[in-house]
């Protein structure tokens, strides 16, 4: 350390000093590069001096500061809500069961406090009906769509089998003969199915609509087997749908109606998908929002293996120079300098820009 | 005992916010965990300093108690843009207090001594660091002579407080006053060079 760096040292300010670190000093056990970091940081801090000299005073201080305990600390009226309301930590609220317990555990806390007649979050009270009811509104969803789904495919594929019939006529122009009976029993089946579909039609609004889908099944169907009986060429006379044929459309329809009910799931469930730190630090990134954007850039960057890990370190960077932390700026900025990352440029820009207000001041 | 608190961040977290990020979200958020972290740096030096004004175990206990419960009830009233120097002020404001309740004939001046930090910190924008070194020692040249050879024995020679004192002759208090003042008489000789 040359002359210039420790006179500058008069002008430096370092934490406060630990109870260790007090204590330590107090009772003479520091290690020498310790004792003069301690001394370096009393010849500066107040503080620490007072509180030194108040336990000079002291011949048990080490008890005394053991036995303090933190004070028992009152509810505090609902205040206005803070801007940041959203700033939670993704973490506890990314697992779905998490998320469904956290209301409940709302809810206790504010009773669990000695004489809190007021909660902290006046909200809270309403969390858990609100909970028990979208919990059970999800069971009778669930149990109405399994249900109704078991109770109506049977007619659904019931009905499919004369569609097939019909469509699957051309493609079996060399299918093997034992299977020409199958004319008659496809339209006796359709006939059947077809005086069922009619009679539900009347029935509900519900079954209607089913009957439109089986409808559209139906046309789905033909058109599949349309397509794969279409490099063939077309039988002359009516012919029967052979076996293997009926099972290959059976199941065409089968995974049309498995994909499209799946996305449709999917669709349900994407908008729940919980955002990723960095994605939450560039929200109340570009609200100004520096603070809570470093938070979440901070745990972002925590994990090497990400892909957006320097992209967070630079934001870091940047919300440390908006905050007018300079030197922790620097550091993060240098470190993707150092690291060749992608954000080497920029990072190397706000760099030089940074040298440069300093150097203007 | 501090309740958890769905919202808390993981503790390493807290261990990373500044004194001024922690008030910041005990006086937004009622954030338990940030306070109990700011409790755990500076409970012992609030305790130390009441032991220093009030003399005795109990009454500092319990004034560290009322300060910290304080502090979690009222700090959404306040403004605190530097936490220590404030906090400082509002223990040393609270001592005395107590001072005056139990004797109120008692003449006791309060003086705000904590603005060199505020000020520090704004020097390193003010002027660049081969300024500041001009000043510096030019500074130093005009301390009397006890300061000035404490202070450069003390950082320029790196030597401890007890070596110092040894070197100058002078009590262990002594040197730490004469650094203390002249830090201070650097200051505001500084002040004086940069506005």
């Amino acid at each position: 350390m040359n002359t210039d760096e420790r006179i500058l040292q008069i002008l430096d300010h370092s934490a406060c000093l630990s109870k260790n670190q007090l204590l330590g000093y107090l009772k003479h056990t520091l290690y020498p590069e310790e004792l003069r970091a301690v001394e370096l940081h009393l010849s500066s801090c107040a503080l620490c001096n007072d509180a030194l000299e108040g336990l000079e005073l002291q011949q048990d201080a080490e008890e005394l500061l053991a036995s303090m305990t933190l004070p028992a600390l009152p509810a505090l009226p609902p205040r206005e809500k803070p801007k940041e309301k959203k700033d939670i930590p993704a973490a506890p609220a990314r697992e779905e069961k998490a998320a469904a317990a956290a209301p409940a555990a709302k809810n206790a806390q504010p009773s669990a406090e000695p004489g809190g007649s007021h909660t902290l979050r006046p909200q809270r009270s309403l969390a858990r009906p609100v909970g028990i009811a979208a919990a059970l509104a999800l069971i009778f969803g669930a149990l109405w769509y399994f249900g109704f789904r078991k109770e109506h495919s049977e007619p659904q594929l019931a009905e499919k089998v004369p569609v097939i019939a019909d469509s699957a006529g051309p493609a079996a122009g060399n299918s093997d003969p034992d299977t020409s009976h199958r004319p008659d029993m496809a339209a006796a089946e359709e006939a059947e199915a077809k005086a069922a579909a009619e009679k539900k039609h009347k029935d509900s609004l519900l079954l209607a609509r089913k009957a439109e889908a089986s409808l559209k099944a139906r046309l789905d169907s033909t058109q599949a087997i349309a397509a794969q009986t279409e490099p063939r060429p077309l039988a002359p006379a009516p012919e029967t749908a052979s076996a293997p044929a009926e099972e290959d459309a059976a199941k065409t329809v089968a995974a049309r109606k498995m994909a499209a009910t799946a996305p449709a799931r999917d669709d349900k469930e994407e908008p729940k998908k919980e955002l990723s730190d960095f994605e939450l630090g560039m929200q109340k990134f570009r609200e100004k929002n520096y603070a809570s954007a470093l938070l979440y850039f901070r745990s972002a960057e925590s994990d090497k293996d990400d892909p957006k890990h320097w992209e967070a370190v630079y934001y870091s960077g940047l919300c440390n120079r908006y905050l007018n932390k300079d030197r922790r700026a620097r550091k993060l900025f240098e470190r993707i300098v150092d690291a060749g990352a992608p954000q080497k440029k920029a990072a190397q820009k706000q760099l030089d820009d940074m040298k440069k207000k300093k150097d203007g001041e | 005992m501090i309740p958890l608190n769905p919202y808390s961040l993981s503790t390493n977290n807290y261990r990373n916010l500044n004194d001024e990020d922690l008030v910041h979200r005990i006086a937004s958020k009622q954030d338990q965990e940030a306070f109990g972290t700011l409790y755990r740096r500076y409970a012992h030096l609030a305790m130390g300093m009441c032991l220093k004004y009030l003399k005795a175990a109990e009454p500092s206990k319990d004034a560290v108690q009322v300060i910290f419960t304080k502090l979690w009830t009222d700090l959404h009233q306040y403004q605190v843009r530097k936490f220590k120097p404030w906090f400082y002020q509002v223990i040393k404001n609270h001592c005395l207090m107590e001072l005056r309740k139990k004797d109120p004939s008692q003449k006791i001046v309060a003086e705000w001594d904590m603005d060199l930090m505020e000020f520090e910190d704004s020097l390193h924008h003010k002027v660049n660091e081969e300024q500041l070194l001009l000043y510096l020692n030019m500074c130093l040249k005009s301390l009397n002579e006890e300061q000035r050879s404490c202070i450069t024995r003390f950082y320029l020679d790196q030597k401890s407080y007890n070596e110092t004192a040894a070197l100058t002759g002078y009590s262990d208090k002594q040197v730490k006053s004469h650094i203390q003042n002249g830090r201070r008489n650097l200051r505001n000789c500084l002040r004086q060079k940069t506005s």
